[in-house]
Order: C-alpha cells, then sequence, then structure tokens
C-alpha cells in the first residue's frame, strides 16, 4: 500500500472493494483522519488503529467496535454538527465521505479518562432494576432529585435541541416480489425473478450489493464472489422492470404485503445544502416477498468479554476481506462452529498473525492451519486490557497475548420480519438457531441464511428455487433456469453460550450493560417470561434491538429454568427493523405542509381588503375586515355588524357543505334522515331541515332546496360537510340501497356569498338578470331559483337568513366567485355594502338566537333547542324512536335561552355554569351552561346563549354565571335567545 | 341593472412550468359533468337504461360507457371516467357555461347530472420524471404495465381526493379539490423537484 495516498492507516492490509486513489478526510473526537472511498466510519477508524469508540451504557466500559453492520451494539457516535448533529448513529454502517465529522459520545471528560467510569467500579450497587430498589424514599425525592439524576446520567447521544434542517420524503412503490437483502439468496433470486419479467424491488440496507459475498473469500459461477455480487447488480440495474434500492432499509412487516422502508439518499454525501430528501419512507406494495435478511453472528458469554478488540469473527473477515483492514496485530479467535475457522483461515491467507484458535468443541479440528496454535475443548475465560485488548486468558491458565479477539459464537437468522405480524420462530437445534415459524406474513418465504440454511450453496440455490416457483405460480410459464454454483462450507456448531468457569462480569447485551448476573438475578427474583426479562433486564432494547445478544440472553435463562430454548421462546420482535427517525416517519408534513389549507373563492379579495383570517377546519375564512383607523378587531366586527344591520352586508359562506341529491326517491330519502318532512316541499322553495344520530341526538342542521322533482340541493354545516355526506351514503348504499338516490359533492362547485340586510334586495335587483323577479311577492322568504346574474353567468339564488335580516345567499360557479365578490362589493357601494366575516356572522346569528356548532355539540336535542315539534310525528326517520326516551323529554331538560349580564360591563363567558343566585357552586347544583357569546353592538351589551333546566319558563329569573376556570361568578338575567327581530319581520320584509 | 359581467378565475392561474424534464401545469378549460344511472333493484331495468344511456353518449361523443376504474376517451377532446358503479365523469373541452343543461338534451331521463367543472383543479404533469414524482404521493400502482390509457382511479394524495388518469404514457392527469389546489399544487411540484 502507498500510504502516502492513504494517509496513516496502518492497519490498512489491502484494497479490499475500496478505491485505493479515492483517499477520504474526516474526523473523530476533533482528530483529522484519512479513509478510503468504499469504507464505513468503522472500517476507516479501525484502519487508523482507532479501536476505542465509546463507552458503555450504564458502566462507562471502554468499548470498540464489535460488528461490521447494523446490528453493531457498541460503536454509537454522533455525527455532524450544528443543527445536523445526530446521535447514536452506528459506525459500522455509516458510510465515509470527505468531512464527515464524528465524536464518541456517553463520557465525561476525555474518551480515554471517562471520570463516570466509576460507576464500573460501583457496579455491584447496579445491578438489574437497580433503581427500583434503591431509590425509594424519600418520596418527594423522585420526582425532585433522583429522576433528573437518573436522566441526565442515562441515553447515550443528546440531540442539537435544534430545528431539522434536512427535508424528507415519503413515497409508494408496488411490486410483483419484493427482495429483501440483496445477499447470495436475494441476488439469485432477483436474477431469476428479473430475467422472467417480473416487477421486482430488491433493496439492502448497505451500500454495496452482495452482503457476505463481499465479506468472503469465496466463488460463485467461477469468480471470486464479490465480483459476481457486483456483476449480477449491475445486471438487475439495467433491467426496466427491476428497482434496486441500496442504502435502503426494509423495517417493518405490515398487512397485507405492506413494508415499510427507509431509503438513506444523501446521508453518505458531503454536500449538507441539498434540497432533495435526506430520506425518503417507502411504502412497499408487494404481492410476493422474499426475505433474504441474512443472519447475524453472535458472541459468546465469558469474563470481560466487551473490551476495545473484542469482536465478532465475521466481523473480523468483512473488515479484512472487503475494507482491507486487519483488526489486529495479533490475533486470537474463539469459536463454537466451523465458521470461525474460516475466519482463522482467512487472517493467515492474509499474513495477518493469528496467536491461537481456540474451538469449545472436543472434537478433531476442522481444518489445518499451519503454524497457528489450535486448542480444541477450550475456553476463553477472561481477559485484559482496559481501554484495548491485550491478553485472554484460558481455562488452564494461560494467557495469550494479543489484541484482537474473534468470537464466533453460531449465526442467529434474522427472523425479525417474519415476526411483525405474531409469528414465533421455532428452535433448529442443527444450527442452534431461531427460525421462522410456520406463520408469516402473508406472501413472504424466507431464503437463504435468515431461513437457516447458512452455506453459500444452499443460500444461492434457494433464492433461484424459491424465485421459479414465483415465476411459475404467477403464470408465466416454466422456468427452466439455473441456480449460480458455488461451494457449499461447513456450518457445523455445538451450541456453547456461557464459559461457566468465568469470573467475573459476562456481557449479553453489550448495549445495555447487562450481563449474565443480571440475568441470573432477574431469574432469582421472579421474572420467568422472556418478556418480562426484557423489561426487567433491558436486554435486547435500543438501537440495536438485541440482535447479537437476544438468543445468547434466551440461551443464558433456560440454563437457570431448566427448560429448553424452545420453550423459553423469544421476545416479540417488532417494527422497526433498525432505527427510523422521526423525521423520516413525519416525511414533508411539517409546519404550515403539515395539512391541506382549503381557500374561499374570495380568499384573495378578503387579503387585498384587510381580510384576518381563521383556521375552521382546514378552510381558511376571514374572521373580519381591518379597515384603517381600526385598532382593536372588535372595532371591524361592530362596524361590519351595524353596517350590515343598518344597510346591507357580504359574506362568503361557500364552506357551508353542499350535497347535490337526485333520483326519484330523493325526497323519500330525505324524509327519512331528517326529523322533519320534505316530501311536502315544493319545488323553488328552501326549509330548514334538523337531522338526528340515530341516538336520537341532533347531529347537524341546514337548509334543503328543491330544484326539481327528483332534485334538491342540501347544505350542511361547514363542519359537518364530510360527516353528513357520509352518513348520507352509507344510509343510501347500505339501509335503503333500494331507494333511486344519487349524491354528489358540490361544495366545490359552487361559490356562494350571503347578502343580507334592508338594502340587501335593493342591491340584487341590480344583480339578477331580467326578467327575474325578486320581489317579496314572487320571491318571498325561503324561496329558491336558477337564474343568470351580472349578464348571463348561471347561478342559484336562495331566500335564507342566517342573521335575521332580509337576506339571499348567491352562488355562482366557483371559476365566477373572485368575481362575483368584487362585482357586489363595486355595485353596492351605492347602497353603502360591507364585507363581513365569520366574527360578525356569529354576533348577528347570536342576535337572532340561531343554534350552531356550539349548541350542536353531539350532546343536544331538538327538544333542547327548542326544536323539539320539528320531530315530525306522521313519519319515521334516523333517531326519531330513540329521541322519544323519557330521559330525553323530562320536564326538567335543559332548553337554548338567551343571556343578559345584570351588570352591564360584565362580559359573559362561554363555558360558564349556571347556578340558582344563592346556591352553593357545587356540581350537584349544575343548572346549565353558557354555550356562545357575543358582544351585540346593536344592544351594546354583551349577550349570550346557552342550555339551562326549564329554561323557556325561566325568562326574566336571575341567576349565576360561575366559571371557575376563570375564576368568575356574576348574576346574569334569563332572558328570549331572539335579542333581534324576535317576530321575524325583518327577515320576511 | 349593473353593466358589469363576471370573468372567471381559477386558483392554479394557467401554471405552466418545466421542472426538469418535466412539465407540470394547469388544465382550466373543461366541463366535467358528472353521470349517475337510475338506481334500481331491479337488474333488467337498469340493464335497458344502461344501454339506453350508453347508445346515447356513443352517438353524441363516440364515448363507450366503461366499468369503475376504466376509461374510454376520443382524444382530448372526451373522455368518459368510471368513478364508482353506475357513475362516470364525461370530461370534455369547454364549451358551455351550463355542461349539464346541455347534456341533459343528450341523455334525457337516462342519467342524474351534476355539474363539476368548478369542483376540481386539473393539474398534467409531462415527461420522463412524472411517474416517479407521483409515486411520492400516489398510493395506487401507477406503473404502465397495469396503469395505461384505458384506467383512472380515484385515490388520495398527502389528504385530499385525486383522481388520476394517463392519457399518454408519460403523461398523467391529477383532478383534486378545487378549494385545496393550493396545497395540491404545492404537493406535486415539491414531489417533482424532489424526483427530478
Amino acid at each position: 500500500m502507498n500510504t502516502a495516498t492513504t494517509g496513516l492507516q496502518s492497519a490498512r492490509i489491502g484494497t479490499g472493494l475500496l478505491d485505493s486513489t479515492r483517499p477520504v478526510s474526516f474526523q473523530f473526537n476533533g482528530r483529522s483522519y484519512t479513509g478510503l472511498q468504499g469504507d464505513t466510519l468503522a472500517s476507516a477508524l479501525l484502519a487508523n488503529e482507532q479501536r476505542l469508540v465509546g463507552r458503555s451504557f450504564k458502566y462507562h466500559r471502554p468499548r470498540g467496535i464489535f460488528s461490521a453492520g447494523s446490528e453493531e451494539p457498541n460503536a454509537l457516535v454522533e455525527l455532524g454538527s450544528g443543527a445536523y448533529r445526530e446521535p447514536n448513529t452506528r459506525a459500522t454502517v455509516t458510510e465515509l465521505f470527505e468531512g464527515l465529522e464524528a465524536r464518541s459520545q456517553n463520557h465525561r471528560g476525555p474518551l480515554s479518562f471517562d471520570v463516570m467510569a466509576i460507576n464500573d467500579h460501583l457496579s455491584s450497587f447496579l445491578s438489574a432494576g437497580f433503581y427500583y430498589k434503591t431509590f425509594m424514599w424519600p418520596k418527594a425525592f423522585w420526582e425532585k432529585v433522583y429522576e433528573p439524576v437518573i436522566r441526565a446520567a442515562a441515553g447515550l447521544g443528546s440531540l442539537s435541541m435544534q430545528e431539522d434542517p434536512d427535508t424528507y420524503d415519503k413515497g409508494f412503490l408496488h411490486a410483483d416480489l419484493l427482495i429483501v437483502g440483496a445477499g447470495p439468496s436475494g441476488l439469485a433470486a432477483a436474477l431469476t425473478a428479473g430475467r422472467a419479467g417480473l416487477r421486482v424491488i430488491i433493496a439492502d440496507d448497505d451500500f454495496l450489493a452482495g452482503g457476505r459475498l463481499n465479506a468472503e473469500q469465496m466463488e460463485v459461477d467461477g469468480m471470486p464472489s464479490a465480483q459476481w455480487a457486483a456483476r449480477s447488480h449491475a445486471e438487475l440495474c439495467s433491467m426496466p422492470n427491476v428497482r434496486c434500492l441500496l442504502r435502503t432499509s426494509v423495517y417493518g412487516a405490515f398487512d397485507h404485503g405492506i413494508y415499510g422502508a427507509l431509503q438513506r439518499c444523501t446521508d453518505h454525501l458531503p454536500d449538507k445544502s441539498s434540497e432533495k430528501p435526506r430520506q425518503i419512507l417507502w411504502r412497499i406494495y408487494a404481492r410476493q416477498t422474499l426475505l433474504g435478511a441474512g443472519a447475524t453472528e453472535r458472541s459468546i458469554a465469558f469474563a470481560n468479554n466487551d473490551r476495545p478488540g473484542i469482536m465478532l469473527a465475521g466481523a473480523v473477515r468483512t473488515y479484512m476481506n472487503r475494507f482491507g483492514v486487519a483488526p489486529g496485530k495479533e490475533v486470537v479467535v474463539f469459536t463454537n462452529n466451523d465458521d470461525g475457522w474460516r475466519t482463522a483461515a482467512d487472517l493467515t491467507r492474509a499474513g495477518v498473525s493469528l496467536a491461537a484458535i481456540i474451538d469449545t468443541r472436543t472434537t478433531s479440528a476442522p481444518m489445518k492451519l499451519p503454524g497457528v496454535r489450535i486448542v480444541m475443548g477450550g475456553q476463553v475465560i477472561t481477559t485484559r486490557g482496559r481501554l484495548g485488548l491485550r491478553s485472554v486468558t484460558l481455562h488452564d491458565g494461560q494467557t495469550l497475548p494479543c489484541d484482537c479477539l474473534a468470537v464466533a459464537g453460531g449465526w442467529s437468522p434474522n427472523v425479525h420480519l417474519t415476526c411483525h405480524q405474531r409469528g414465533r420462530p421455532v428452535w433448529r437445534q442443527g444450527i442452534a438457531a431461531f427460525v421462522p415459524g410456520a406463520e408469516l406474513p402473508q406472501g413472504m418465504r424466507v431464503i437463504g441464511a435468515a431461513n437457516g440454511s447458512l452455506g453459500l450453496s444452499s443460500a444461492l440455490t434457494e433464492g433461484h428455487r424459491t424465485a421459479v416457483r414465483i415465476i411459475e405460480a404467477s403464470g408465466i410459464g416454466k422456468n427452466t433456469s439455473s441456480s449460480p454454483v458455488a461451494e457449499q462450507e461447513s456450518t457445523r456448531i455445538t451450541a456453547f453460550w456461557h464459559v461457566s468457569a468465568s469470573r467475573g462480569r459476562a456481557w449479553i447485551d453489550l448495549q445495555n450493560d447487562v450481563t449474565t448476573k443480571d440475568i441470573a438475578l432477574s431469574f432469582k427474583e421472579g421474572f420467568r417470561s422472556v418478556e418480562h426479562l426484557k423489561r426487567y433486564t433491558t436486554l435486547g432494547m435500543a438501537t440495536d434491538q438485541g440482535k447479537t445478544s437476544n438468543v445468547l440472553g434466551l440461551a443464558v435463562m433456560p440454563q437457570l429454568s431448566g427448560k429448553t430454548i424452545q420453550d423459553t421462546g423469544t421476545t416479540i420482535f417488532r417494527p422497526p427493523y433498525t432505527p427510523i427517525p422521526i423525521a423520516a416517519l413525519a416525511g414533508r408534513s411539517r409546519g404550515k405542509h403539515f395539512r391541506p389549507v382549503r381557500h374561499t373563492p374570495s380568499h384573495q379579495w378578503a387579503q387585498d381588503n384587510g381580510g384576518d383570517f381563521v383556521e375552521t377546519g382546514m378552510w381558511l375564512r376571514a374572521q373580519w375586515y381591518t379597515r384603517e383607523g381600526e385598532t382593536h378587531w372588535r372595532q371591524s366586527v361592530d362596524r361590519e355588524v351595524l353596517q350590515t344591520r343598518r344597510a346591507v352586508g357580504i359574506c362568503d359562506v361557500t364552506t357551508l357543505g353542499k350535497i347535490d341529491i337526485q333520483g326519484k326517491d330523493a325526497a323519500a330519502f330525505l324524509d327519512r334522515v331528517y326529523a322533519n318532512t320534505f316530501s311536502t316541499l315544493a319545488v323553488g322553495k328552501v326549509r330548514y331541515g334538523l337531522m338526528l344520530r340515530e341516538d336520537g341526538f341532533v347531529m347537524d342542521d341546514g337548509t334543503t332546496a328543491r330544484l326539481g322533482d327528483t332534485h334538491f340541493l342540501m347544505t350542511t354545516t361547514t363542519a359537518n360537510a364530510v360527516s353528513v355526506f357520509r352518513h348520507l351514503e352509507f344510509c343510501r348504499q347500505c339501509l335503503w340501497p333500494e331507494m333511486d338516490v344519487h349524491l354528489i359533492s358540490a361544495t366545490e362547485q359552487w361559490a356562494q356569498y350571503a347578502i343580507a340586510g334592508p338594502q340587501a334586495r335593493a342591491l340584487l335587483e341590480g344583480v339578477v338578470d331580467a326578467p327575474f323577479d325578486i320581489s317579496n311577492e314572487t320571491f318571498p322568504f325561503m324561496a329558491c331559483a336558477e337564474l343568470t346574474v351580472f349578464n348571463g353567468t348561471p347561478a342559484r339564488l336562495f331566500r335564507i337568513s342566517f342573521s335575521g335580516e332580509l337576506a339571499y345567499e348567491l352562488a355562482v360557479p366557483t371559476r365566477y366567485g373572485h368575481s362575483l365578490m368584487e362585482a357586489l362589493m363595486q355595485h353596492g357601494k351605492q347602497f353603502d355594502v360591507v364585507a363581513y366575516g365569520t366574527e360578525a356572522l356569529g354576533v348577528m346569528r347570536i342576535e337572532k338566537g340561531h343554534a350552531a356548532g356550539n349548541e350542536l355539540n353531539g350532546q343536544t336535542t331538538a327538544a333542547n333547542l327548542g326544536l323539539g315539534r320539528m320531530v315530525s310525528t306522521k313519519k319515521d326517520c334516523i333517531g326519531a324512536v330513540l329521541s322519544k326516551r323519557p330521559a330525553m323529554n323530562t320536564e326538567n331538560a335543559i332548553q337554548l335561552v338567551g343571556f343578559m349580564p345584570e351588570d352591564s360591563a360584565q362580559s359573559l363567558r362561554a363555558g360558564a355554569h349556571f347556578l340558582s343566585e344563592d346556591a352553593e357552586e357545587t356540581t350537584a347544583n349544575d343548572q346549565g351552561w353558557m354555550t356562545s357569546v357575543a358582544w351585540s353592538p346593536v344592544l351594546n351589551s354583551s349577550i349570550g346563549l346557552g342550555f339551562i333546566t326549564n329554561g323557556s319558563n325561566r325568562q326574566g329569573e336571575r341567576i349565576k354565571a360561575y366559571d371557575p376556570v376563570r375564576g368568575e361568578s356574576y348574576p346574569v338575567r334569563i332572558v328570549s335567545p331572539h335579542f333581534v327581530d324576535p317576530d321575524g319581520e325583518r327577515l320576511r320584509g | 341593472m349593473a353593466d358589469m359581467t363576471l370573468k372567471e378565475s381559477y386558483p392554479l392561474d394557467s401554471l405552466d412550468t418545466l421542472i426538469g424534464d418535466t412539465r407540470l401545469s394547469a388544465v382550466e378549460n373543461l366541463d366535467i359533468v358528472s353521470i349517475a344511472l337510475p338506481h334500481t333493484l331491479a337488474p333488467e331495468k337498469t340493464t335497458e337504461t344502461r344501454a339506453s344511456l350508453d347508445e346515447k353518449l356513443q352517438s353524441a361523443f363516440g364515448l363507450k360507457l366503461t366499468e369503475t376504474g376504466t376509461r374510454s376517451s376520443n382524444g382530448d377532446k372526451h373522455s368518459l371516467l368510471g368513478l364508482q358503479p353506475g357513475m362516470w365523469f364525461l370530461v370534455t373541452s369547454r364549451r358551455t357555461r351550463e355542461p349539464a343543461r346541455t347534456l341533459k338534451t343528450v341523455v334525457r331521463d337516462t342519467a342524474y347530472l351534476t355539474d363539476q367543472s368548478d369542483s376540481w383543479a386539473i393539474l398534467d404533469i409531462a415527461g420522463p420524471h412524472a411517474q416517479a414524482a407521483l409515486e411520492r404521493i400516489c398510493p395506487v400502482d401507477i406503473d404502465k404495465s397495469v396503469f395505461d390509457d384505458t384506467r383512472v382511479v380515484r385515490t388520495s394524495m398527502e389528504h385530499l381526493s385525486v383522481i388520476i388518469e394517463r392519457p399518454e404514457p408519460e403523461r398523467f392527469r391529477l383532478y383534486s379539490p378545487l378549494s385545496s389546489a393550493q396545497s395540491f399544487l404545492h404537493a406535486v411540484r415539491v414531489s417533482l423537484q424532489n424526483a427530478v
């Protein structure tokens, strides 16, 4: 190697699959290093002999790189700086890029001298569940002292506490076949399915396709396995029917063949200012899925098995073969299976000094390794080296100097996705591991190492064979392709979990600092279920979700309980398989784009004319229009109310739901969904309608116009537009499918404006086209018509009033809505027209005593609202029967009435409760509540609507309004809810 | 009588923009009428009415009634979108201010009609990245192998109701409620920016 190209990189023994011509500079804990293009942060750190990379969670033990994949429990680092800082990132899957900044985490002081390491010396007191047992008294200390201290000490990295500057996206993909994992079985399956024409998605969380093919010195189809992987991937990428997703983790298997996948798009790029999404969260719909997620190697529990330099044997192979890095200068292999011997063989082949291979089995050595000390039936009982491994001690007391111990405890198939819908894995003794059970997510099959087929040849064959079955089942025809050819390596294993002769702590879960003693303690304290064991000891929690530790922990427990591993079982694996940023789950639904916004046709006009907007559902509505000189919203609202009641006002009411109802049975349909009768409504007329729920309470109200014999137009409240439409569709499709009724929303189709006030007719006379006559005689209150306005624009006119004034609602196709607002205001100048917003609308409806959302709150009946007689006794309707329940029709039921303060300076407050003036302020004395209040500029007083027991018979009575939330209590008088024009002379005028 | 006439305006304001190699443009010159087949529990009666409606539409527009989820078209001039059992949208180039009233003279009592021309904001997205952009927001499988010019689907994108069709291999047409047109445009535009 040319060191000038690679920087120091003193542990670099080759180029592996890296690009030796492209050095990459990066920083770790402020120190500059150099790696090569294709390195991970972990491999680059190892290349630079930086083995100490972090501190453990609880005991702050020095920790090094343990694995070479997403299962990494130790090498968790903070990446980036400022708002880009991201904690708890696994160095083993972090692709190296120019300028990468990484820092170790969870230490106070330098990494090599963490003052919190005192915890390690206090470990006797920090056993499983120690804080449950220790911080019990004094009780008051828990929240104020213990919890803050524990929280400050716990955790690993820390967040930047700044807004995430990156963008994220989501998406939907569809495939005949989703292949999870681009290892040997996945690539073999993808090639077969892709060549046959299936739509294939193959996803892998690595940035290089091939999985273990890149980590081995093996051959496939006569070429080096990594070369075969690269060639296969290139072929797949060239197929139009195949989508290759690298840097993509399939993290969850959900219902109906749906999978979640996270694609990391820009994490590996030096330029962080890209406007492209950093990550995309894909929802993948797959007819069939092949899970080829491989297997994860596990450790063996022995004393001090957590020191920097102790690694999984497969990871050692990966660092040597793929990354050209020697993880140590003097290596010992500790194994219970033949796979560990392959690490030994690769080490000797690469020229790395191999001090010994220690095999727990008492059989003969599976291969010859000239010059290597072989100890069959041996065990490592402890290690030495605080900041880095210095030696291992064997069962016979011998000490072997070394700086790397490669541990091969066997391979656990990555069954996680098979369990996301409650599938339970089953124990296979032959490989000493759990394999997928019979219950798999819909359409899923498992191939390769994930299925327990640990040998390369069997993985390739299984991938190919399963793909062929899928192809033939899909109807494409017989597939005669052949499987890629490779040697089948030996994977014999004799289960060995725990060196019982070890003294001292033997780690099971490196990330959570769970030892064999914690498991024993948990068992001793009565935790028998593995789920309880997990929660009590934290075994298998956090970012790695116990990928390297679960099986080891589950194997130690049966040794205590006397059960088999199969009977002990596993905990339930749940999504996500690997950590998913919350930001990726949110996607682009952030800030103002959290949900859609709906604009009324007059939105632009309102913006240009001082409109102040309020959110009503997704709609933005002008709540008032501020004019020059107005400094308080009440000034604007009072002006709008007074001017409307004096002259004429215009309000955009487009947001009301509009449902077009047609059919021969439309009238009968309305009779059934409304409490009152509509079949008697004449064409050209409008009627107020009250809709009940099945339970007899009021659901919604509105007006419905009859435009023709078989044609009605229903309006709903803005808030209930969707729910009423859905209710009607349910009635039409499910309750009365025999009826000839067709429904379609017309809310968007029509821009609709209320034109209210004594000058409303005068204004409209200049708007409607001749010869249409809107005189009171020909177009009276509650009339409607289809006509044209402003010289030919089609329109609908309804003479209805929410304000209590002479009023109309005029609708035109929405494309004319903006223009209509301008034209009405222009033409209305001569009548002193004013635009009014939803606040003035609310004031006027309260002055008139009209119920709205505050009164139709789902807990009130027609009788409560004073509309009991609208529930027809001559026909049936939804809610009619249950509205007659005795408890809903008692003499002292609440009724809607008006309220005025006794002191005119007192402002009423919605939400205040009513009590007799001298009653104690208790729930038992509660008689009702204030629903809506407003300042009435007409009456120059605060006014309110509300419900009170037997209200209609108590007008004039003085009572107390009690508002415990705001600490107010004041006298009010019960009055008629109709504060303005109680006889309706104005609206009929 | 006021001497004024009303002008048309659209929230997408005749948008026509190129993002990368893919074009995003508003479509504002279409009449859309909902056609609903009168409902009856007597199958023979329904069949008879449907046949009559079919004949009238074929005669007037050269369009055949389609099944739900499919469309028939006559170039860009007319298309018939099957959106639910017994319900279609007839989409035509703008010809009249009251298309439902005009169409009534064609279909007579074989269908109930509702003007929907002003209910939808319509976007065309055309170009090599159109499908990739829509993959970000469209849950429906729109790969050309399963979603061609004979298909139409009503779905939701970014919480908004959307009708999607594919008149040409690299051109999609999207209909979404008019009031939320700006939010819809934002969703599609961001998708395209992210995908190109």
